[in-house]
């Protein structure tokens, strides 16, 4: 299986240097920290959540079971895996295990299904900080109470004036997946949003945690 | 502003995150060549505008991305109900209760 984006990766957000950005940041602490989870296996799957045998392969896959709860969420060490409609889940996960989840998909799902790599169509923001909750309330209409959007929830809402999908990952973490090309004006918007908590860059990672 | 039940996320979403897509439960005809000129043009290209409860579709656009019916009063705005596509409203006799809620406003 041939990835172009292994053999020439760029984040949306390459122009920025956000590792510079970081480096001139580590001593600052702000209300806000920004930090890109760049280049990460995506991964579009879709199939009947009313087939035992789908579930059965996704989860032998997976070794993990597909949340099929509305804007729910399942993990374990390799795999994220966010309910995206009642037929479509992502699953997100290391560059390095994308190739052998794959082809455990391929291998153990049968029948009326489809696998869709869109690593390269979209990247993570990772925010979080004191007053995250505060910039997702200038950002997002959706409902930020923690007794409603409570820990591991994810939910595809507005976000600015484009869309994304919001993970929350801890109390004050949130992960938002963003679309390739709204990406740079996500990161405008988020600079200008948290002007007046203050913004950390972190250096980007690679990985989940 | 509306706040829309969406019926596969199950929770109530701003109105900015869908699209309204019109009105529901039109039937294809199953032999479109046996229909008149006006027939088909009448499944086409008339729809209902009631002063009152419509059944229509309204597009989880920015959120599920799946289409679902809605029963809305024209004139308060008020949602009745939300349901999955393929399911059959709760309020079948819409007339007899239009009348009675313009009356009541
Ligand atoms: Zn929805």
């Amino acid at each position: 299986m041939s990835n172009n984006y292994i053999n020439s990766p760029a984040s949306p957000l390459a122009h920025t240097n956000l590792a510079q950005l970081a480096k001139q940041h580590s001593n600052v602490t702000a209300g806000i920290n920004f930090r890109e989870l760049m280049l990460l296996g995506h991964l579009i799957l879709r199939g009947n959540a009313n087939d035992p045998a789908f579930l059965n392969g996704a989860q032998q896959s997976l070794q993990l079971a597909l949340p099929i709860t509305p804007c729910s969420s399942s993990k374990n060490s390799d795999y994220l895996v966010f309910w995206l409609s009642p037929n479509e889940w992502l699953i997100i996960c290391q560059q390095e295990t994308f190739a052998q989840l794959t082809a455990q998909l391929t291998d153990n799902l049968v029948g009326h299904y489809a696998l869709v790599d869109v690593s390269s169509a979209q990247t993570i923001i990772e925010l979080s900080g004191d007053e995250v909750i505060n910039l997702l309330k200038k950002s997002t209409s959706y409902n930020t109470n923690p007794d409603h959007f409570t820990i591991g929830k994810v939910v595809t809402t507005t976000f600015a004036q484009t869309s994304a999908t919001i993970y929350k990952a801890e109390s004050q973490r949130f992960l938002l997946v963003t679309r390739r090309s709204f990406t740079d004006y996500i990161w405008i918007w988020i600079q200008q949003a948290s002007q007046e908590y203050g913004l950390k860059i972190l250096p980007p990672a690679k990985a989940l945690e | 502003m509306l706040q829309i039940h969406c019926p596969y996320c199950q929770e109530y979403r701003e109105e900015e995150e869908f699209s309204y897509a019109g009105q529901a439960h039109i039937e294809r005809p199953s032999e479109p060549e046996s229909l008149t000129d006006q027939e088909w043009a009448q499944y086409l290209f008339f729809r209902k505008n009631p002063r009152g409860l419509h059944h229509e579709m309204w597009y989880h656009i920015h959120g599920c991305k799946q289409f679902f019916n809605v029963c809305r009063h024209t004139v308060t705005y008020q949602i009745i109900s939300s349901y999955k596509i393929g399911d059959r409203p709760e309020l079948e006799q819409s007339k007899a209760v239009d009348k009675e809620s313009i009356n009541a406003n």
